[in-house]
């Protein structure tokens, strides 16, 4: 297998959604050799979900400051993790800090990127905020233009 | 006020959810303790009044994504008993098969990636991963397999969405646990591996003179069925725990505190459950407990890291025995009939007792919820700790002492997002 998207993210959690949502679209849309997953869960069990594959493409929600709706297109092998926005659920660990532990574990792929949406909230049981609907596609397409690339 | 009147740590790290913790001293004695709890509460008490009763393990499941079996199975369990149902044989099984699933991968999280680093001068699991790799590999390996039976079990790893109020939606083959099983081999010499490393840790010289609380079955280590017992002689029914146990609002928490009624506080968890019903433990994980040092009682909550080991351990073992047991149900559940009641349900969360009651109708609402976690339970025991701990300390260089007051916060794995029934999603800014 060549490649992985993974949307991390949950569905009930307004913006937080964007993830999955983002997986979803570009599911069907993918060339040979990829796939697209959703994770809503611990992010320790990220590397596990990239094993064996050449290259992944990360969507999850940001907050950077950006306008709502930004989307951020990050070389998670090439940027310092300190410098980016720790994305990251208060269980277990953060989107950087799995990476890290990839990296320190020797569990990297070849190609790591972050597909990141700036979320404006991630209230349970909240709506997608109408911003981050309208920047989904952009995102679906970003990850696409690099899985056919 | 000087500086060595205040012990302050605003954000407390490895740590699920969001707390601060404030000590103010007054002329070198410990003068005020407080564990702050600024996550928002978000009344999931008030959200499941009106709702059906056969979604209340849906709904709780979310107040938390690293226990949501434990909300799970202790719904469940109180919806059964107020409809007077029973759920027995291999469903029963399964559902000791989704808590050993969670014991593992919430008990080896907290021990690898966010208590041990403590013991070993390490400023975070990261660092601990640095220098320790295969160790670190392994344990999140086993991690791994408590996620994969929760999915297997559960139907998803985080916030499951095969547990039905009188059983499951769908029920695995065996051919389809045999994956599992043929890992938990290997995952008994892990656990076991963890046991004997946490405990060589070095221990700070402390202990409590806690009453502990927990479930007692009469037969099993629990999980989801037992009377609540005390180390004080204490046995009741479920159905008298709120005229025994008393949550209260304080101010400097958005955290309910609970006390007894006579105002004592207690401790609930790994350390309780083990005081009160480690002679259930197979032998071999007994004899194992008492060659690296774990008496009948540990009373230093230090040494929790230690039974959490133990505890991972049963939850292997118990795995092993039930999937190697385990005959397909005829069905994936037993029929449950709404009725008006009042039901009394709970079950061993990794973090202690983990108490729901529901009041539902005969056309199948819910009328009214109770909802009491572990860690709720266990803030005015943390603060006790805190208090009794800085005392004798209070000479200590500040940023070593206020290292020690964070670990010995760690001690209890608290769930901040449990206690005040709220997940909440913080993403900063680069």
């Amino acid at each position: 297998m060549r490649g992985v998207v993974i949307g991390v993210g949950h569905d009930d959690r307004a913006d937080d959604a964007a993830g999955p949502a983002v997986a979803r679209m570009v599911a069907s849309h993918l060339p040979d050799g990829w796939h697209a997953i959703e994770h809503h869960g611990d992010l320790t069990a990220l590397s596990d979900l990239w094993q064996g594959m050449e290259e992944a493409v990360i969507v999850d929600a940001v907050v950077s400051g950006a306008p709502v709706g930004t989307i951020h297109h990050v070389d998670l092998l090439a940027e310092p993790p300190s410098r980016l926005a720790a994305a990251g659920s208060s269980h277990g660990i953060g989107l950087l800090e799995a990476v890290d532990l990839a990296r320190t574990l020797g569990r990297l792929p070849g190609r790591l990127t972050l597909v990141g949406v700036e979320a404006l909230q991630a209230a349970v049981g909240a709506p997608m905020s109408l911003e981050v609907q309208c920047h989904l596609p952009v995102a679906a397409a970003l990850v696409l233009e690099q899985a056919l690339a | 006020m000087s500086r060595r009147n205040l012990i302050r740590v605003p954000a407390l790290a490895r740590v699920e959810g969001e707390g601060g913790l404030t000590v103010t001293l007054k002329g070198g004695a410990v003068d005020r303790v407080e564990l702050n709890i600024f996550e928002p509460p978000r009344f999931f008490e008030a959200l499941l009044r009106g709702r059906r009763f056969t979604e209340a393990p849906d709904v709780t499941a979310r107040i938390c994504g690293i226990c949501p079996v434990a909300y799970q199975m202790s719904s469940v369990h109180a919806m059964e008993r107020a409809c007077g149902v029973t759920v027995d044989g291999a469903l029963r099984e399964l559902r000791r098969l989704l808590y050993c699933g969670e014991w593992i991968e919430s008990h080896v999280l907290h021990i690898v990636m966010l208590h041990a680093p403590d013991f070993l001068g390490y400023e975070s699991g990261l660092h601990l991963a640095k220098d320790q790799p295969k160790l670190v590999e392994r344990g999140l390996q086993l991690k791994k397999l408590g996620n994969d039976i929760v999915r297997a079990v559960g139907g998803r790893e985080i916030h499951p969405v095969n547990v039905k109020v009188g059983g499951f939606y769908r029920v695995p083959t065996r051919r389809e646990l045999a994956p599992l099983r043929a890992r938990l081999d290997e995952a008994y010499l892990v656990a076991e591996e963890l046991v004997r490393w946490t405990a060589g840790f070095d221990f700070p010289d402390f202990e409590q003179p806690w009453v502990f609380v927990a479930l007692r079955h009469e037969r099993e280590y629990p999980f989801c069925e037992g009377r609540v017992t005390s180390s004080d002689g204490l046995s009741m029914d479920l159905a008298d725990f709120e005229r025994e146990f008393v949550e209260e609002q304080v101010p400097h928490s958005n955290a309910l505190h609970c006390r007894r009624k006579d105002g004592s506080y207690y401790h609930v968890g790994p350390l309780a459950r083990w005081a009160l019903n480690a002679d259930h433990l197979p032998a071999d994980i007994r004899q194992l407990a008492s060659a690296v040092g774990v008496g009948p009682v540990e009373r230093n909550p230090f040494r929790s890291i230690v039974v959490r080991a133990l505890e991972t351990l049963f939850a292997v073992h118990e795995a092993l025995r039930i999937i190697d047991g385990y005959v397909e149900p005829d069905a994936p559940s037993v029929p449950v009939e709404p009725r008006d009641a009042t039901g009394w349900g709970a079950s061993e969360a990794p973090r202690g007792i983990l108490y729901h009651r529901y009041r539902i109708t005969q056309d199948g609402r819910i009328a009214e919820a109770r909802i009491v976690p572990p860690t709720s339970q266990n803030q005015a025991t943390i603060e006790g700790d805190l208090r009794a701990f800085v005392t004798p300390r209070v000479g200590l260089p500040e940023k070593e002492l206020t290292w020690q007051c964070e670990q010995a916060i760690r001690n209890y794995d608290p769930c901040i997002s449990c206690a005040t029934h709220f997940l909440r999603l913080e993403l900063r800014g680069a």
